[in-house]
């Protein structure tokens, strides 16, 4: 009977502690359920940051001729991503070609200057409305260089033209020692361009891990393969990481490419535009590329229709 | 922590806790949670009777009295206020269930208690027409109440009944267990229900293995098996001994019917392998030739698969895998694909070792002539595992060029502290080990550079109601159009050719010479219809030398691409033969590589197939010592099947507003890619749920609806998609390197969406 009773006492306290775990789960769960984002995380996919388009319209009044999408309290909460003008896509050329000018000046690179239209091997420019939201103007491309206005509406990355053909030809040209590894003038190279451009690079330095090494994929190498090699292609990648590109191992703030022999810019490119100390690219008459008065909605989210998968296989 | 919102409904179990059955009925949109027909033996319940929560003809075997402690015995009625009146109907039992064994189990009933046809509904309702509770294998009557508790497949001599003997069990026959012969099924008590064909052969079995060899009927018609057959005939059978340097397997399979019908392949690891050609055995079965200098060394596990050349449908299960092989593979290095030619400038003649010491002898020989020529010789060793070496194309002056089609490299290599002897096993006593492999290399001289750009769609959905979208200024086509224009149109200025990707196959709004459409200046998004459209218009441009990227819209599979009803397929051995890219198990000779493909379809990157056609390389293989001569590339698709935006069964306004809206994502993709961002950004930002996107199915979108704004101008609705209800999803690959742009590679972003068949 004895035993009994204590086996009693022992269930009726494990039967007390089992409760009180489960109904601090349950707890956890309806505070879960209640501060759940439907959204779901931004950066869940491998880590990486997406680019997602920001309607923060504070000091980017839109002009009366864009049709928008605003909330109940005006804000906007979305431009169609194609609409666009005639005007406005010769403005944003005209302006993204000036600023090109401007770079490739600052840059020192072997450039025919001045960059006109006329002498353009290719451009993009994105429509107003993806453009707006995004804060990526476009790029044009000439014989010798891409310069893009994809960040923050700014100047944030030259490439040189035909990549690709242009590195297989270095990669064949010219393999050095190991022992004629410079990363220090890779540094340096790298750091003088990203400054002619008005990057801040001391902000780069304190926020961001720098690494300096022989491209792997130029070099024949997996990315994270260690440089065992005799010789090496001179081709130098030099990449600002922050800590959460250093956590996740992907990504970079910025990134700079040359070719150490001939000190030739292969890309350089930035990110993240809160490093890039030069103003943004501003349209003063944006009003007259958008003339009229468009449709404004005033429209938000109202009950949810349910997809039913089998409506789609 | 997950957000679960589930319908839970639990019914006909056998509860034995002897413990306490613990219920938190989270509140879910789909329902209340639902408890009929159970059994509880000797339960104690905790329930949270604030929440709500249905329960009716449940019966209970109660816990004695002096084992429990205040606690509850039975289901509990829950706070009024959520619609349902509980527990009417409970039974509960005065005396132990009458448990027995039976063939499938240990709790069948025995005898009749008050459990029997006590149940809420009929067994037919319940799915249970065909199962029984009882020891004498009685079924349940379907238009009678249902016995509460559980059920087992009624049986006879321990196997499932099969009343009519058709080698198919009741069970299977009525698959919904209604007890009626519903569409999509064969009648029990009838062996030839369609009175045509014996039931295993009945269509309504074609996607289904009635015999457990893993093989579906339409597999096995094809290869001229019987249904109920258990003897899968893709047993690799290996011809030419398991340390070849190029194994031959045969499968005992008509050569004839495997190549007319479908396809045969070799899977390493679960994977596709690259370097495998299918010959004819002297008995006319058939022969997987594999070049295994192209795979790790090592202990690996093979099996051949099959798949059919007719879809019969998205849904149909057109594959059939034989049992694993295990393979010991004795080799000392492996080679790899993206150096696997010469050109004017030479070679790379990499390798990797399995060991880190090794000296090696690399001989180069011309094959044209009998016996081979030496061309010239390269004497080195390593100490970090990898065999890297340049020939620069010339016989051993140094100065001849050497000017044939193609080079034999024969790799002598002795390992210094091996662990490989010629028995495969490894020996610790570190033997030094010798081997030769050889490797023949094309010449070739090609570029994956080019600025054609060619993107089709094809009709996928599953009737004709959405044809309408998909032909001349529908939804689809209009939303596909806006991509192939972002794509294709030049600037603004007539006089200066600047566009940002050209293409003969596709025309851009207000193009001339438009030869596809219905008008001068329409545009033309590739639409294709037919497979003569496929071959008179894709395919040239397709291979012209310039157009080295593409986009396809297509149901999808490991090597096709199809539309709904197959009247347009794409086979990528087809492809590749288009563009001569040629895989074969003793050369690979990849004359036209591509840059940048996406094919949009199901399991499009389930094989190494579609990127084998389109010439592009893997450069993520462990510790691969492998170089280029191309510059970077990338292949983009699905590892499975997906829920695609595109196919809706029915025309409504809100399927239209979807189908636009997954047009919207891939502009998006296409706009960000176009500003230089790197692919695995824009793939990122394209599978990232926002306003008007209908965002790539991918595994983080495996719940979706539509919220829609009110009714407005087209593309100015607020329309937004969050998670909701069931979509197939698929993780999504890039072969290659996920850090391609338009203009470069950032080697920051590679390695990201990196596919199981890119590493081995």
């Amino acid at each position: 009977m004895m035993v009994f009773m204590c086996l009693q006492l022992i269930r009726s306290k494990h039967r007390f502690l089992s409760r009180c775990r489960r109904l601090l789960e349950i707890l956890v769960w309806a505070t879960t359920l209640a501060a759940l984002d439907v959204r779901g995380s931004e950066d869940s996919i491998d880590g990486t940051r997406p680019l997602l388009p920001s309607y923060d319209n504070a000091g980017r009044q839109l002009p009366p001729g864009v049709p928008r999408s605003v909330d109940t309290n005006g804000n906007v909460v979305y431009v169609n991503h194609r609409f666009t003008t005639l005007a406005y896509q010769e403005e944003a050329l005209k302006l993204v070609t000036e600023e090109a000018n401007r770079a490739a000046k600052e840059l020192a690179l072997p450039e025919g200057l001045p960059i006109t239209e006329s002498n353009l091997v290719e451009y993009h420019i994105s429509p107003f409305g993806f453009a707006y939201a995004y804060k990526m103007i476009g790029s044009i491309t000439t014989k010798y260089y891409t310069y893009g206005v994809t960040a923050g509406n700014k100047f944030n990355s030259c490439t040189i033209a035909n990549y690709d053909q242009a590195c297989v030809a270095l990669r064949r040209q010219l393999a050095l020692p190991m022992a004629d590894l410079n990363t220090n003038l890779a540094y340096e190279l790298a750091t003088q361009w990203l400054e002619a451009v008005q990057v801040d690079v001391g902000r780069l330095n304190k926020n961001c891990k720098v690494e300096i090494e022989p491209s792997h994929f130029w070099n024949g190498l997996p990315r994270s393969a260690q440089f065992t090699k005799r010789n090496f292609v001179p081709i130098y990648d030099i990449s600002w990481l922050s800590p959460r590109n250093q956590t996740e191992h992907y990504g970079d703030v910025a990134f700079v490419e040359l070719y150490s022999p001939t000190e030739k810019l292969l890309q350089l490119s930035v990110g993240d535009p809160k490093y890039i100390l030069r103003r943004p690219l501003i349209f003063t008459n944006l009003a007259s590329l958008f003339p009229g008065v468009a449709v404004v909605h005033t429209n938000y989210p109202v009950k949810p229709i349910w997809i039913m998968q089998p409506l789609w296989r | 922590m997950v957000n679960v919102n589930l319908a839970f409904v639990a019914r006909n179990n056998l509860f034995r806790t002897h413990g306490e059955f613990v219920i938190v009925p989270i509140p879910a949109t789909a329902g209340n949670w639902t408890f009929t027909d159970n059994l509880f033996d000797e339960p104690q319940f905790f329930e949270i009777t604030s929440l709500p929560f249905d329960y009716d003809y449940n019966a209970y075997w109660p816990l004695p009295s002096t084992f429990f402690n205040g606690d509850i015995t039975q289901l509990q009625p829950t706070s009024p206020g959520d619609g349902t009146t509980n527990g009417l109907n409970e039974v509960v039992l005065s005396s132990a269930p009458p448990y027995a064994s039976g063939p499938f189990g240990n709790y069948y009933i025995s005898t009749l208690t008050p459990l029997y046809q006590a149940g809420s509904q009929t067994a037919g309702a319940a799915g249970l027409a065909q199962y029984t509770a009882f020891t004498n294998e009685v079924k349940d009557s379907a238009n009678l109440p249902v016995n509460i508790g559980l059920h087992y497949v009624a049986a006879t001599n321990s196997f499932p009944l099969d009343s009519d003997a058709d080698g198919i069990p009741d069970y299977v026959e009525d698959a919904n267990g209604n007890g009626i012969v519903d569409p999509g099924e064969t009648d029990p008590y009838n062996p030839m229900t369609d009175g045509v064909n014996p039931d295993p052969s009945n269509s309504v079995y074609l996607d289904i293995d009635l015999s457990g060899d893993g093989l579906v009927g339409r597999v096995k018609a094809a290869l001229g098996i019987n249904p109920l057959d258990s003897g899968n005939p893709l047993v690799l059978e290996g011809v030419s001994g398991p340390q070849a340097e190029i194994a031959t397997f045969e499968i005992p399979v008509s050569y004839n019917i495997v190549t007319n019908t479908g396809i045969a392949q070799l899977f390493f690891n679960g994977v596709c392998v690259s370097l495998e050609d299918i010959t004819n055995a002297a008995d006319g079965n058939t022969l997987l030739n594999w070049n295994t200098t192209y795979e790790p060394p090592g202990q690996h596990f093979l099996q051949a698969q099959f798949t059919l050349n007719e879809s019969g449908g998205p849904t149909s299960v057109n594959l059939g895998s034989g049992p694993l092989l295990p393979y010991y593979s004795d080799n000392v290095l492996q080679f790899f694909e993206s150096d696997s030619y010469f050109d004017t400038n030479g070679a790379y003649l990499d390798a990797q070792l399995p060991e880190l010491d090794a000296s090696y002898v690399i001989s180069l020989y011309d094959p044209s002539t009998n016996p081979e020529t030496l061309i010239t010789a390269i004497t080195n060793s390593t100490s970090n595992g990898m065999i890297q070496e340049n020939w620069n194309g010339t016989y051993a002056d140094d100065d001849t060029p050497f000017t044939g089609a193609e080079v034999d490299a024969v790799y002598d290599v002795t390992l210094l502290d091996s662990g490989f002897g010629q028995s495969g096993v490894y020996n610790p006593a570190k033997q030094t080990t010798h081997k030769r492999h050889k490797r023949r290399m094309p010449q070739l001289n090609v570029t994956e550079q080019g600025n054609g750009f060619d993107f089709m769609y094809v009709y996928t959905p599953a009737n004709g109601n959405f044809s309408g979208q998909f032909e001349d200024y529908g939804v689809v086509w209009n939303g596909l159009q806006g991509v192939v224009d972002l794509l294709l149109t030049p600037t603004t200025n007539p006089n200066t050719i600047k566009d940002n990707y050209s293409s003969t196959f596709n025309n851009y709004t207000g193009e001339d010479n438009n030869n596809h459409g219905n008008g001068t200046s329409e545009g033309w998004p590739g639409y294709l219809t037919s497979q003569s459209e496929v071959t008179n218009w894709l395919y040239p441009t397709m291979a012209n030398g310039s157009t080295k990227n593409f986009f396809a819209y297509a149901h999808g599979s490991g090597p096709a691409i199809a539309s709904y009803d197959d009247s347009v397929v794409l086979w990528a051995p087809e492809v590749a033969d288009v563009l001569t890219n040629y895989y074969g198990w003793q050369i690979i000779s990849v004359k036209n590589p591509y840059r940048f493909v996406f094919l949009d379809g199901c399991s499009t990157a389930s094989t190494p197939e579609w990127r084998q056609a389109f010439g592009i390389f893997p450069i993520w293989a462990t510790n691969s010592a492998a170089r280029y001569k191309l510059g970077p590339q990338a292949f983009v698709g699905w590892g499975k099947d997906t829920t695609g935006w595109l196919n809706p069964s029915v025309d409504t306004a809100e399927t239209e507003n979807v189908a636009l809206a997954y047009a919207e994502a891939l502009n998006d993709m296409y706009e960000l890619w176009l500003d230089n961002y790197a692919l695995a950004i824009c793939i990122h930002s394209a599978s990232v749920q926002q306003p008007n996107i209908a965002p790539f199915p991918v595994p983080t979108n495996a719940q979706f609806y539509h919220i829609s704004g009110e009714a407005g101008v087209d593309g100015q609705n607020y329309d937004y998609y969050i998670p909701a209800t069931n979509i197939v999803t698929s993780p999504i690959y890039v072969i290659g390197h996920s850090g391609l742009t338009r203009g470069s590679v950032d080697p920051n972003y590679d390695g990201l969406y990196v596919s199981p068949i890119d590493t081995q």
